[in-house]
This record gives structure tokens, sequence and C-alpha cells, in this order.
């Protein structure tokens, strides 16, 4: 694809004493990441991407499965099966799933988000038919080893985990109590991926088997290899340990994500063990891919992705009103929000601080962003692609994440066109659609100070 | 959900994260043959039965390096690296915690914030927009030994940013008016910090293990915080930087001569400076249990260890060997018993932190209140296992594969190789520490790693800190010693 290099603009102010970095186009220095894509006739996607710069090989397998898949009343079930599958299978014993793996110099891990079950592994190449192996014995011949004893254990495993990272952390119980007043409650991102204490604790082993049969099959996954292997190799292994695993049945209907906006501006109000108040802002934003997604990342930064950034420079640095500030655009696989965090300071009000943050929004919907925040915004996303593309388990996680995300793993390209083409007149225009449209905003304050809330008027 | 996230501290470690003291230089390692032996038991011949064996090892290559040294005395350290436009660039500054007297605990992370607020020429904001201009971001950080100025850039502005350190580190504004909002937003950081468990029990921990020593003070009072000046921070900086205590490390894709050529000129002209302080502390190891109220805690944050060898000494790499296998991996036996096996806790890890001829190990663990005696028993069982019994050769050959391919992982970034070198240099390990790495991990014998947890982890000198719900927790600490608060 032909990509249209943008004009040069004036430098910034400090780029007469240092030497700046010009502004090109984004596509044009990523690299295309050659690939191979087969499907087993078990239905396993394969993915594989030889890349030789340095001796190590990162495994990612995508499990098509995440909370979005889940019923209200049995949330944080595809967390909890995760930690499950590290739990040993019919030719793995217990614990020695890690013990093999870290005795062949290997590091592995997981995660669970919406969309989608992550599991990896990163390895010197000479331990990844080990990895490869350990795998496939978990995605074909877990349940024969899975009794109550172990559902019970990790289940206590990730009620610590939910009192470690979220019950017992400052401002931890946020971002739940957001999902639930941002989606509508037949929405499928309208609950935490970590679940509730009580769907955890009923939970029961046929539960377990269940969700294995029907979502931990070759046909609901894709296994990507990236770094230094060689493909004849890897695919003689993957048929050899994987192409025995029976397909499984059909998978259940996608979840559906009703169509909807945001009624009215809500305000709501947390009492935590805080010391300060911090105020988050909340919009139905768009999913990823999306047209307007691309532009909605860089608003974000332009917003709060560094010390130079409107809101930045507006709360933390003129007026001194605040601690810090964020902005993100979380696009996910089905639906999407923009969201903004601010800590005042301890003696400034959160009115104070919310009466800025429209001021500042403000201005980028009447007057847009200027070239020089466009360019900046448009740079650091393309150092920080290219810094991950150096890393062979971001490239194997980015294929995946294609591979799912926007249909096919061969992506990066078009990912970064999309940046490419974007003017500071796009960011102008989604500021207008989506950050003018209704939003939550969540207070949480510190215990018994619940007239701290923000209950200032919507942003139009 | 990662299953297993990493856990913060309030300074940041100099050390790399994955705990291995180890770094490159240009040349080859090779894997010594025959020590790969696997760990998995050989069975069946099936495929599906038993694991396939590994292939061997392909031979280690590293980048290589080119040095130099400038005439006011930096160092100055250029790796060619990989095939993207990118570069890493970090300068060391041999100065932070170390330096700080009693009454000035945090002085050196207000002045990393300091030097944040613009040059002599350019404003903080021109300072940002420049940097995100690279396509990076600046970050300045004070540890206990070192204070890194560091970014990721595009690679055909590694010369533009290299100047833009210089400037920051030879030109800093250090305006008064910026000042009061710094010192406040610490304060704010230390209400936080102070109110989080696990940063509670490290304060407590770290002042048993280094009495008396800035290693030792992890938080500030209040109120000697709010007693810095701008003219302390100036002046801290004045004696504490200079060119001789500076090491810039460039890793990455940029254009070597050009970028030699801008080091150069950008920091020739930089004042030399006063040598590094050199403070070994007076480390205590003895049995203490100190138990941190907090009312109704639904877990007890655990720290638990005492000083050790620091990278410099012989028994090091046995060190980190027998950590590795004793608690620092997933497969390791304290994980394997109160997580996997117990369900104790989400995130149990063990740890060598290393300072300048100094070193601390120790296991920590957030665990259920109900469990948290339960769960020192376990811990405690699992070092006298050890004491009492060599491992298996197979078990000691399992984590040496695991130390020896994490070394490798660790050194695959630009980022992580900056930090590897770094490393190396500041505790003046030498080149042939690098290359002799992985052979002196396949050197460590099952009779090593018994003799290590019996010279160095001895439980009966090891600090005991209990951050949890006093009345449920205290009963269950009490057999583990006098109990202080």
């Amino acid at each position: 694809m032909r990509v249209d290099r943008i004009a040069s603009v004036a430098l910034a102010a400090g780029a007469l004493l240092w030497g700046a970095a010009r502004l090109r186009a984004q596509a044009s220095d990523i690299p295309r990441l050659r690939i191979e894509r087969y499907v087993l006739p078990n239905g396993l996607e394969v993915v594989l991407h030889e890349d030789h710069t340095v001796q190590m090989v990162a495994v990612s397998t995508y499990y098509h499965v995440g909370s979005a898949d889940e019923q209200r009343g049995r949330t944080g079930f595809a967390h909890l099966f995760e930690h499950i599958m590290f739990m040993g299978s019919e030719h793995v014993p217990v614990g020695k799933f890690d013990q093999w793996l870290e005795a062949a110099g290997a590091n592995n891990n997981g995660y669970t988000t919406n969309d989608r079950t992550t599991y990896y592994e990163w390895m010197p190449s000479n331990a990844l038919p080990l990895a490869l192996w350990l795998d496939a014995d978990r995605m074909g011949w877990l349940l024969p080893t899975m009794d109550l004893p172990k559902v019970d254990l990790q289940r206590d495993v990730v009620k610590n985990e939910r009192r470690e990272s979220y019950d017992n952390q400052p401002y931890g119980r946020a971002g739940e109590t957001i999902l639930a007043a941002l989606y509508p409650p037949d929405h499928p991102y309208s609950w935490p991926v970590i679940g509730s204490m009580t769907d955890l604790s009923a939970a029961t082993l046929d539960d377990v088997r269940g969700f294995f049969r029907t979502y931990y099959a070759p046909n609901n996954a894709t296994l990507v290899l990236a770094g230094d292997f060689r493909a004849d190799s890897a695919k003689h292994w993957i048929a050899r340990y994987f192409g025995d695993i029976p397909r499984g049945p059909a998978i259940p209907a996608r979840p559906r994500v009703p169509a909807f906006t945001v009624p009215r501006d809500t305000f709501m109000v947390q009492e935590d063990h805080v010391q300060l108040p911090r105020v988050f802002y909340a919009w139905h934003s768009v999913k990823a891919f999306h047209p307007d997604d691309a532009a909605l990342n860089l608003l974000a930064y332009v917003l709060a992705g560094d010390k130079a950034s409107r809101l930045y420079q507006s709360l933390v640095y003129d007026r001194q009103a605040a601690q810090d500030v964020d902005a993100s655009q979380d696009g996910n696989r089905l639906d999407g929000q923009f969201s903004i965090d601010v800590t005042p300071k301890p003696d400034v009000s959160p009115a104070r601080v919310d009466t800025l943050v429209r001021e500042a929004i403000r201005r980028v919907t009447d007057s847009g962003v200027t070239a020089l925040e466009l360019q900046r915004a448009k740079n650091v996303h393309h150092a920080r692609m290219l810094d991950r593309l150096a890393s062979v388990t971001e490239q194997a996680d980015l294929l995946n994440y294609y591979d799912w995300f926007a249909g096919t793993p061969d992506y990066i390209q078009q990912d970064a066109v999309r940046f490419d083409h974007l003017a500071a007149a796009d960011l102008q225009r989604v500021a207008r659609s989506y950050l003018g449209a209704h939003k939550v905003v969540l207070t949480v304050v510190p215990m018994g100070h619940p007239e701290l809330e923000v209950t200032g008027p919507p942003i139009q | 959900m990662p299953r297993l996230a990493s856990k913060l501290g309030v300074r940041p470690a100099a050390r790399p994260a994955t705990n291995l003291a180890a770094a490159l230089v240009a040349g080859c390692l090779l894997l010594p043959p025959g020590l790969h032996a696997q760990a998995a038991p050989a069975g069946a011949a099936s495929a599906k039965e038993s694991p396939p064996a590994p292939a061997a090892p392909k031979d280690f290559s590293v980048p290589a390096k080119h040095e130099f040294t400038l005439a006011n005395g930096m160092h100055v350290t250029l790796v060619p690296y990989g095939r993207l436009p990118i570069a890493t660039l970090s300068l060391d500054l041999r100065t932070g915690a170390i330096d700080e007297g009693p009454q000035q605990v945090w002085l050196s992370a207000l002045m990393a914030d300091y030097l944040q607020q613009g040059t002599a020429s350019h404003p903080a904001a021109a300072v940002a927009e420049a940097v995100a201009g690279m396509g990076g971001a600046l970050s300045i950080t004070a540890g206990d030994d070192q204070t890194s100025i560091q970014g990721a850039v595009l690679g055909d502005s590694a010369a533009a940013f290299a100047r833009l350190i210089a400037d920051i580190v030879q030109h800093p504004s250090f305006p008064e008016s910026e000042f009061p909002r710094l010192r406040n937003d610490r304060l704010r950081q230390l209400a936080i910090a102070s109110s989080r468990p696990q940063v509670m029990a490290q304060d407590r921990f770290a002042a048993q293990i280094y009495p008396d020593h800035p290693y030792g003070r992890v938080l500030p009072t209040e109120d000697a915080l709010k007693g810095y000046t701008a003219a302390q921070v100036r002046d801290f900086y004045a004696h504490n930087a200079g060119a001789v205590r500076a090491h810039l490390y460039i890793v990455g894709m940029f254009n070597s001569a050009a970028v030699e050529q801008a080091v150069r000129d950008a920091f020739e002209g930089w004042t030399a400076g006063s040598p590094p302080t050199i403070n070994v502390p007076t480390v205590r190891a003895e049995r203490t249990v100190i138990l941190i109220d907090r009312p109704g805690a639904v877990q007890s944050t655990i720290d638990l260890g005492l000083p050790v060898p620091d990278p410099s000494q012989p028994d090091d790499i046995p060190l980190q060997v027998t950590d590795a296998l004793l608690g620092g991996s997933f497969g390791s036996r304290i994980t394997s018993n109160i997580r996997e096996q117990k369900g104790y806790t989400y995130s149990p890890f063990s740890t060598v932190d290393t300072k300048y001829r100094s070193a601390d190990w120790r296991e920590g663990a957030d665990v259920t209140t109900n469990v948290t005696g339960a769960s020192l028993k376990e811990i405690f069982g699992e070092i006298d296992r050890l004491r009492n019994e060599a491992p298996t050769a197979d078990e000691v050959r399992a984590i040496e594969n695991y130390v020896a391919g994490t070394f490798v992982l660790a050194n695959s970034s630009q980022a992580g190789l900056a930090r590897q070198f770094g490393f190396v240099d500041l505790h003046g390990l030498g080149d042939d520490y690098l290359t002799t790495f992985v052979r002196r991990v396949y050197a460590v014998t099952p009779a090593d790693v018994q003799r290590i947890a019996q010279q160095y982890l001895d439980p009966n000198k090891m600090a005991i800190v209990v951050a949890g719900d006093k009345k449920t927790v205290a009963d269950q600490v009490a057999p583990y010693g006098k109990v202080v608060q």
C-alpha cells in the first residue's frame, strides 16, 4: 500500500539547540512481519513468524474466550480457568508445567481479558519442542486429572488475587463501579474480568469441565510462534503434538453487544481507604480498529500523554490543581471506552478540577489541536510500536491480537497507516463526537467525605 | 489479570528485574556441552505421553560494544543492536540514596524530579515537547546507588537525545517557583506509600537489615520532607553530580560515528566533580519479629530475610541458583508449596536485592490473614529442608537451565542490555564476569546449594516483618520470636 508522507512542520523550540526528529510516515519503517498461516484438520489455527535476530522463541496461544463470554451470576470464570490451566494435565503432574519449562530455561505466564485468554512462553530456542508439547497436553488432556481440589485451590489463589489487587488496593474498586454504570446490565463488558467473590465461590467442578469442553478446543484457539526457529521443524512438532486433539463442538454464539447510548451524565461517589479523592471520567467510545479508534488514541496522548500535554500543563503545571492526570482510549474487541482520571491536590476540591478538565476539553472541541501536538503524538506512537516489535514476545502477541481483533495476523502495516492518515481535524472531530456525549463521573473519596463528589454540569 | 503481577516498591531497583546479575560483552558464550540434561523424566516413546528431549542449545552470541572515556572522566558505551530504528539511552549517575544523610531521605528523589523542570535555555514544557518529537519520553529516577536519566527514541534522534540529556545534567534550571509543587507531590506520595502494606513492611525490613545507613531508610518523616528546600536540592546536585560519576549507555540502531561525535561535543565541557561516595553498610542479621498492625486487613504482608553476599562475592552465582530453586521461580519450592499446593497466596516470591557491596535475600508474600502462621511454618520448613538435605542433581540442573535461560532472555532487548551493562559496571564486576556467567551457573553442584543455604540462609538470623491484623495474627506469629511493634 502506498503511504503518503506527511509534510514537514515547524520545529519545536528545543529543536534548535538539540536537533529534532523529523516527522515521518508511520508505516515507512515498520517492518512487514513475514508469516505463514495454516489450520490443522482439528481447527487449530497456526501462525509462524521466523526472526533470527535473537536466540529466543516466543509462543502465544489465544483461546477465544474471555469474561464477555460469561453470564451474570457466573462472573470471573474465564480468569479462574486461566489459573487452572497451569495445574497439570494427563501427562504433566501438578507443578511440573512450571518446573519443566523453567528447567528448559523458559519463562511463562498467562492473562485474561474481556475478549480472550492468553498463554505465553518465552525461551531459548532449544526449549521450543517442550513448550509446544506442554501446551498441547493441556489443550488436549486437561480433564482426566481435573478434580475439585485443584479447582478449590486456584479459587483460593484467585480470591487472594482479588483481595491483593482490587479490594485491598486504593481506588481498586473504581473500575468495576464505572463498568456497571457505563454499560447496560445486558452488556458483556458490564462486569469485571476478575469477577465477584460470590460467583467465584459458586463455581462447581461441572462448571469447570463444561467450560473446558465448550471453549478450550483447538477450533477455538490460535497458536503463534515468533523468533528463532525453523518453520519446517515447528510444523512437524505442532502436527505431532496438537494433531491428535479432537475438534470440539461448534463454539457458542459470540456475545452480543446491545447498541446503546449513555442517556444522561451519571455522577457517583465511592468512599474508600484513600488519602486523596480521585475523579474518574468515562465515555462510551468505540471498539478497536473502528474508524475513530486511532484518532481517539492520539487524542488521549494530546490530552494527557506527556508533560507537555493539555491536561498536564493546565492542571499540574499552570493551576497546580492536580497531582497527576491520565487519559486513555480502551478499544476492546466488541466495544470501547474513553477515560480520564485526575487526582486533585490535597487542598483543591474535585469540583475545581472538574471545571479545569471541562475547560481543557472545550478548548480542543472548539479550536482543535496543533500540528505540533499531532506530530508528537504520532512520533511517540510510532516509536512505541517499533519498541514492541523489537521483542519476539511482543511480536507473537501482536500477531495473535491482530488475528483475533482485526481478522488477520498480517495487519501491522494497515495498523500503522491508520495513524498516518490522521489530521488535526480528526482529533477535534472525535473529541466533539465522543467527549461531547454523556459520561459517567465517579469520585472516589476518603472515608467520611462524600461531600467531595463531583456533580458538575455536563460538557457541552 | 496476569497469573503473577510484579510487586512495586517505593524506589526503583537498580538491579535488573530478572534478578540476574549478568551482562554481556562482545564475543560468544558457549553453553558447555553435556550440561543440558532435560529435567522432565524420560517416559514412554509416545509423542503424547512424555515430553520431548531438548535439542542442543545454540551458541549464545552477544552484541559488540564500543567504549570510550572523555577527558573529564565520563564513560560512554555504545552498543549497535537490533534492526529496528530505535535507540535506548541511559545516563547512569553514581548518586542516589547513598548520598543522603539521616535527615535527607528522598532528597535524591526530589533531585530527580527537579532535574525534569527544564534547562537554562528551555522550560520544562519545551523539553517534554522535544522528547516527544523524538518519539520518546524522558524518565529520571533515583535509586539507592544510581540516578538514571533515560528514554527510548527513534534511532535518528539518538544524537539529539544525547545532547538534550547533556543539557539537562549540565544546565538544569532548578526554578524556585516549581519546588513547592514537587515537594507537595512527594508529600502526597509519602502519604499513599505509608498506607500500603507492602511499603510498610519493606520500610521496617530495610531498617532492620541496614541500621543507621541510607539503604535502611525507605521513607522520610513527613516533617523532614516538609523542611526540604530548593537550595538543599541544588546543593545536593552540585556535590554529587559530575562527569566522573557518569556512564552513558546507548543501545540500538543509530549512526555510531555521528552519535559518538555528538556525545563528545555535548559532554566534554561537563565538570568532573567528585568521585562516588563509598559507604558500605554494617548489616544486621538477627531473628526479630516485627508486627505492623493493620486492623481488619484481609491479608498479611510478609517480608522475611537477611543480609547475603553481594554480586562482587564469589558465592554470588551459587546464591542466585539457590534463590531461584528455593523461592525465585514459579516452580520453586516455596511457591509450589504455599501457592500451588496450599492456595495461601497469589504473589509469593523470593529475591536477592543488591546494593553496592551489600545485598539481602528476602521472601515476600501477601497471604490470607488466617494462614499467616501456617505460611511462616511452610516457608521456614522449606528453608530448613534445603539446609538439611542437598537437592537432587536433577533439580539443580533444572534450575540452572532456568537461570541460564533467563539470562539469555534478559539480554534480548535494548533496555535489558542497557540495564545489564550498567549493573556490571556499578558493581565493578569486569568483563570476565559476563563471559563466565553461564559456565559458572552450570558449575554449581547440589552440595553447593546446600552449603549456600546452610551458610547464608540461617532462619535464626532472619528478620520477619508482618503487616496485618494484629488481633488475629499476633498469636500466629508468636512462636517465631519476641514480637516488636
